[in-house]
């Protein structure tokens, strides 16, 4: 039904048909600032069917028509790879809708994307008897199938791409799964910043009586009914953390 | 399974009930009690670097754990009706359940498969 009118509707503005010509009618302060400059009267109406705006020579605003188009995009400028978005769904009705709408989302963001490509579909099977008992010659056979689209954000800050998410995930259709994935850059110099951290002891630091069960091991070892069985030496292996122990325990035999 | 008791009292799950169930539920809850404890004292016991005599008492400390407090008598079971077997372990649900609930449409994204 809405393809049908959305086909009508492309006809019908056939004088409109390339996207470099909206480009061009788009106004390239915003609308608030605009009419805060007064450079336009501010005087709202609603139009009516027979009525049509000079700039676009249609019934609607620019950016209500450009919802009968498909989604623009900017050009990237560095190809940085800075994110990208996948969605998931059972069925690709809802997938398909989100990503035009991420796309749309990103063009006013300024943020360049890809198009909207799909990963391979997962297909989770499963075959289980008819009956409830016995019969087992007789099965039946089920399926899942979920669908994926993937989009690659390119050139933006951090802060554009957490927006762009939010976004996304505060309008997302039902029974859509958004997953993220950003990537971060690191200076040239990171190698030398990597090989001065001293890594055995950040895992020491992190090992760090953070574990309960190394907690509870402390604890059971200095109760009265272990401690009678350990001697001096063992009594200090007790005393420090479980991963040391072995070392102490060579010194000791040294 | 007779002679099962409940020494200490039991949250009840909030899915189907029957008595199966809810004794696994409450192995559940005793495992998760118990869990730091019997891995504190299996540490000890394969600790090489304590004597020999210390480890024995952490052993038999487990062997004389309570009831129903091991990690191995845990067993899924059909959230819709208490089986067993034929478990289906994405859904939690035994295989006539499924297909049931599959046909009802109730399963997202389940489907009648044909290729």
């Amino acid at each position: 039904m809405f393809k049908k009118f959305l086909c009508q509707r492309v006809v019908s503005f056939r004088s409109l048909s390339s996207s470099s010509r909206i480009l061009n009618i788009l106004p390239k302060s915003s609308p608030i600032e605009i009419v805060k400059q007064k450079e336009v009267e501010y005087n709202p109406k609603i139009l009516s069917k027979d009525e049509v705006l000079e700039t676009t020579k249609t019934p609607f605003p620019i950016n209500v028509e450009l919802n009968y188009y498909s989604p623009l995009r900017h050009e990237k400028r560095y190809g940085d790879l800075v994110a990208e978005i996948q969605f998931r769904a059972f069925d690709h009705e809802n997938l398909d809708f989100l990503g035009d709408f991420a796309q749309r989302a990103a063009y006013y963001l300024d943020i360049p994307v890809s198009g909207v490509f799909p990963l391979p579909t997962r297909r989770e099977r499963w075959t289980v008897i008819r009956a409830p008992f016995v019969h087992a010659k007789s099965k039946e056979n089920f399926l899942r199938l979920t669908h994926k689209r993937v989009i690659k954000a390119y050139d933006a800050t951090p802060e554009v791409i957490d927006l762009w998410v939010s976004y996304l995930a505060k309008h997302s259709n039902a029974g859509v799964g958004i997953k993220v994935i950003t990537y971060h850059r690191e200076s040239e110099n990171y190698h030398e910043e990597l090989s001065k951290t001293d890594f055995k002891q950040l895992v020491e630091e992190n090992r760090k009586g953070t574990s309960e069960v190394s907690k509870r091991v402390q604890e059971l070892l200095s109760d009265p009914i272990f401690k009678k069985y350990l001697g001096k030496d063992e009594e200090k292996i007790a005393s420090v953390k479980p991963n040391e122990r072995k070392e102490i325990k060579e010194e000791i035999q040294q | 399974m007779g002679g099962f008791r409940f020494p200490v009292k039991v949250k009840l799950p909030s899915s189907y009930l029957n008595s199966r169930i809810i004794r696994d539920h409450f192995k559940r809850q005793q495992a998760a009690e118990h869990e730091v404890t019997i891995q504190a004292l299996k540490y000890i016991a394969r600790n090489t670097a304590l004597p020999a005599k210390a480890r024995l008492e952490a052993q038999l400390q487990l062997a004389t754990m309570p009831n129903y407090t091991r990690m191995n008598a845990i067993k899924d079971r059909c959230v819709e009706s208490g089986h067993s077997k034929g478990i289906i372990k994405a859904f939690r649900l035994h295989r006539y359940q499924f297909r049931e609930k599959a046909l009802a449409g109730e399963l997202p994204g389940v489907q009648k498969g044909s290729w």
